[in-house]
């Protein structure tokens, strides 16, 4: 069996064997193209691989748990870094190793080389792979060779990768993997280069940075650009970076780094004149070697050019709309990027969200005409409209640190479990966990005071207790959104709350003490073999995804306060207009308000008040007896199911019970502390139930869909939080009854 | 009937109709037994028939006791059974067919298995009808959802 190929093996196998860019590699070195030499490790070397370690399978059941098309991108993202940790931990057959690892030597010697992906699929899928899976240049040693072969393997499996095979319709679990091996070029300068520029044929693009080509081909480098006229070969624009202050270098263990560049270097641009002639004309060698135009990656080192690749530019390239591969490619982010949005987060968006909520709830409603009322309800509104784009726009980006971390996490440390990382980001101050700590200690309070006890029992909250009890209800009120955003009748709300404080008398405070000690052993082992393994500080990291984390969970809590004044003011519009006799339908929108507030008239729709759900016959005949999510908590717990389909649902949700669930908004996470096990139809590892689940050692599956339509209130449920799968056993025995007995 | 179920009766049928062969249990005296039966199934979903000799252990064993467990299953025998193969577990009565009600069973069966016309005519054969109370479909190697087929089927007992 053949695994890998050099350029003395004639006639070149096909890309289904070495990769379209193996082959595109292959093709330019014979035809004289400046190009590292490569050589190819073949699908069959991937193929051995995987069925060696049996991974075939365990890929299916970890992309076909349910149907692709109804995971959520963070479900796809956790069977990614699963399987990417099964790949980590599986054996090269010895064999196939010695024999790769023996040509490598043969060819390069101890070289630093460039270890690189060669999809099969790029040639003819109609799409393209390019910087889809993963690249790794200046790998050093045996061990470091085997390990980024296994990772340019696993890379197949990346989210981004699967998501975009999906997109092309392609039967995702029948792809396949080459590599391509070529010596590492430390370029003193590198870029890249349109041959056409696709938004004008008469001109050539190109790109240069100081250093290596990393920082530019994901965005965190801005280069010089060039814009040259096909024709007479002259330049006809030079765009200078706003400042050159940074480069990426080969690192001195392996892989590279960024660091700051020297001034003198800085102030020159990475081309002068001849250096720009001189990748033009590389550029117009592939060119014609390919008989179309080119878009190449090239690097200069000691006086020379190399070719790092070159693929054709389709018809109207980047800006095609049918592909969507850039949308994919954004799926990660940068680390600079992450530091970025990590400052702009905590350090003004943050703070003027909080100043906007201040100065909102500062806002005598009460003393406001219907005239004022409307101005500030549209205020509110368009708030609420502003924090929520940002909420899209930062937050939800930014909560990519704690992705970046768990890669990193897994590939330093390669841990049995693959979310052994989230143990590291919890058990910090979050203010879901700093609010439960309230709703104790009013607990604590009612479990030591009968009369408030029989007055939270009838859900009244206002003036009861002592004046240390009300001032916790007012700072729980005020600080943690508990008033329930689209709660709609303000009053269920003070029931709810009495309701969640009666359940905390009920809890065990030391329930909550987590692993604290392992958590920093999991935290030395980490800063031990990431500084071995990664050129950023781990520390910083680290302190980063556990911003991340934190702002993941907090955000929602900063923006729900917002969104809690909108309802505020909303309630208050209601009571005015019909204190002046206007009729008002329950579900009124804040903008019909406002409408109404400013002497309009409106269509309101009655009907919409009434809707009515009732379990039909044939969802009795319908029942799960097993469903399988995602598990997203360890342990094994059975309890009474608690279906919560609307708001007040939760006020009837006792201690002990399963919590089923749609989705738990962070501002209702207080619940998680009581339940015996969480099963919610919203998928992922990294979503509210699942962390506030991990954070109090409670069962937890998400992702399981039809969750709150085949579960009903009072079945009895087993939550299995290993294997992610729930069991339900029947609420109604007859037909088992029925069957008990022989039937002769 | 909703969506769902009516999903669920499609997903039910389109395995029965691609299957010819089920595994069909029965016991005696606590003793499970297990049979590679060939089946046809009802429209309705109300009932799968089969066939066996008289003097077989099979048919010994329904006459003791009629409850009785059918598997219906698309595996390939490969590893990807795993993620992709279903199994729907029956579990139903097993009784005669009366004379009068043959004729349309008859159809049914050899309709699947016309090859098997002389054997289902032989007076040593015997034809069952198992009247279905549940039918649990697993997929995706662990999802398992339960169809209780109807409350009249008591009707028949």
């Amino acid at each position: 069996m053949k695994w890998i190929y050099s350029l003395e093996d004639l006639p070149y196998p096909d890309a289904s064997v070495i990769g379209g860019k193996g082959l595109a590699l292959f093709q330019m070195t014979a035809a004289g193209l400046p190009v590292p030499k490569p050589v190819c490790i073949g699908t069959s070397a991937y193929d051995l691989f995987v069925d060696h370690n049996h991974l075939r399978e365990k890929i299916g059941l970890e992309l076909y748990r349910k149907s692709i098309r109804d995971m959520r991108w963070e479900e796809i993202w956790d069977a990614s870094l699963r399987i990417k940790l099964l790949f980590m931990k599986a054996k090269i057959d010895g064999e196939l190793e010695a024999n790769i690892l023996d040509t490598i030597r043969d060819h390069f010697g101890d070289r630093p080389l460039a270890i690189r992906s060669s999809a099969p699929e790029e040639d003819g899928a109609g799409g393209s792979f390019a910087g889809l899976h993963e690249s790794y240049i200046n790998v050093v040693g045996p061990h470091e060779i085997a390990k980024k072969i296994k990772m340019v393997w696993a890379s197949l499996w990346s989210d981004r990768a699967v998501l975009y095979r999906q997109e092309l319709g392609l039967e995702v679990v029948k792809s396949r993997m080459a590599v391509v091996v070529q010596p590492f070029i430390e370029g003193d300068v590198s870029g890249i280069m349109f041959t056409r520029n696709p938004l004008d044929d008469d001109q050539m693009v190109l790109e240069a940075v100081h250093g290596l080509n990393q920082g530019l081909v994901d965005g965190a480098i801005a280069p010089d650009r060039w814009l040259i006229t096909r024709e007479n070969r002259r330049i006809e624009l030079h765009h200078k970076p706003e400042k050159r202050d940074r480069w990426f270098v080969r690192s001195a263990a392996d892989g590279v780094i960024c660091d700051v560049i020297g001034d003198e270097r800085g102030e020159q641009p990475p081309l002068d004149e001849p250096g720009v002639e001189g990748v033009v004309q590389l550029g117009l060698k592939v060119e014609e070697h390919f008989q179309a135009p080119q878009d190449i990656e090239w690097t200069q080192a000691d006086g020379r050019s190399y070719l790092l690749q070159a693929r054709p530019i389709t018809a109207g390239s980047e800006e095609t709309s049918g592909d969507k591969r850039a949308w994919y490619l954004s799926l990660t982010r940068s680390y600079d990027n992450l530091l970025q949005l990590w400052r702009r987060i905590t350090q003004t968006l943050l703070p003027e969200m909080d100043e906007d909520y201040d100065r909102l709830k500062a806002v005598n409603l009460g003393e406001l005409s219907e005239a004022e009322l409307a101005v500030e309800l549209r205020r509110r509104i368009e708030l609420n409209e502003r924090w929520t784009a940002t909420y899209w726009s930062d937050f939800i980006p930014f909560a990519h640190g704690v992705r970046l971390f768990g890669e990193v996490y897994n590939d330093s440390v390669e841990p049995d479990d693959p979310f052994e990382f989230v143990a590291l980001l919890t058990g910090q101050k979050m203010l879901s966990t700093e609010r439960n700590g309230l709703l104790l200690d009013c607990a604590k309070l009612a479990a030591a005071d009968s009369s408030l006890q029989k007055n939270l029992k009838r859900g009244v909250l206002k003036d009861v207790g002592g004046p240390d009890f009300q001032a916790k209800i007012s700072r729980l009120r005020s600080h943690f959104s508990v008033d329930f955003v689209g709660v709609g009748d303000l009053s269920v709300v003070d029931q709810i709350i009495s309701a969640m404080i009666l359940q905390y008398t009920l809890l065990d405070s030391d329930s909550a003490a987590r692993g604290q000690e392992e958590a920093e052993r999991l935290e030395r082992l980490f800063f031990e073999k990431a500084a071995r393994n990664i050129d950023i500080d781990p520390a910083e990291l680290l302190s980063m995804a556990r911003a991340s984390y934190r702002i993941r969970d907090d955000d929602n809590i900063h923006i729900g306060r917002i969104g809690q004044e909108l309802e505020r003011a909303c309630e208050y519009a209601k009571t005015l207009l019909r204190t002046n006799e206007k009729i008002v339908q329950p579900k009124i929108s804040a903008l019909n308000l406002c409408l109404l507030l400013e002497g309009e008239k409106i269509a309101q729709d009655a009907s919409a008040a009434e809707v009515q759900e009732s379990e039909t016959a044939s969802q009795k005949r319908v029942k799960a007896r097993q469903l399988q999510g995602q598990p997203a908590s360890r342990g094994v717990a059975t309890g009474t199911a608690r279906v919560i389909e609307h708001m007040a649902d939760l006020s009837g949700f006792r201690k002990g019970e399963v919590l089923v669930i749609d989705a738990i908004d962070p501002t209702m996470t207080f619940f998680a502390p009581l339940a015996a096990a969480i099963i919610e139809r919203r998928g992922g590892m990294l979503i509210h139930g699942a962390i506030i689940a991990r954070e109090y050692g409670i069962p937890c599956i998400t992702g399981i869909a039809g969750a709150t339509d085949y579960i009903t209130t009072g079945d009895r449920i087993t939550v299995d939080g290993y294997l992610g799968i729930c069991t339900v056993q029947s609420q109604d025995e007859n037909i088992e009854k029925n069957l008990s007995e022989p039937v002769r | 009937m909703d969506k769902t179920e009516r999903l669920m009766q499609e997903r039910i049928k389109a395995l029965l109709s691609e299957q010819p062969l089920a595994v069909l249990s029965t016991q005696r005296n606590g003793q499970p037994y297990s049979s590679l039966m060939a089946f046809a199934h009802t429209e309705d979903l109300h009932a799968i028939v089969v066939a066996t000799g008289k003097s077989t252990r099979k048919h010994q064993n329904i006459i003791q006791d009629s409850r009785v467990s059918l598997l219906v299953d698309n595996r390939s025998n490969n590893e990807e059974d795993f993620h992709s193969a279903a199994a729907l577990t029956v579990l139903g009565v097993a009784k005669p067919i009366d004379t009068d009600e043959r004729p349309v069973y008859e159809a049914i069966y050899l309709k699947r298995h016309p090859y098997l016309e002389k054997f289902l005519r032989s007076p040593a054969t015997t034809f069952i009808k198992i009247a279905v109370k549940h039918y649990l479909l697993v997929s995706r190697f662990q999802n398992v959802m339960e169809y209780r087929i109807s409350d009249e089927v008591d009707l028949f007992a």
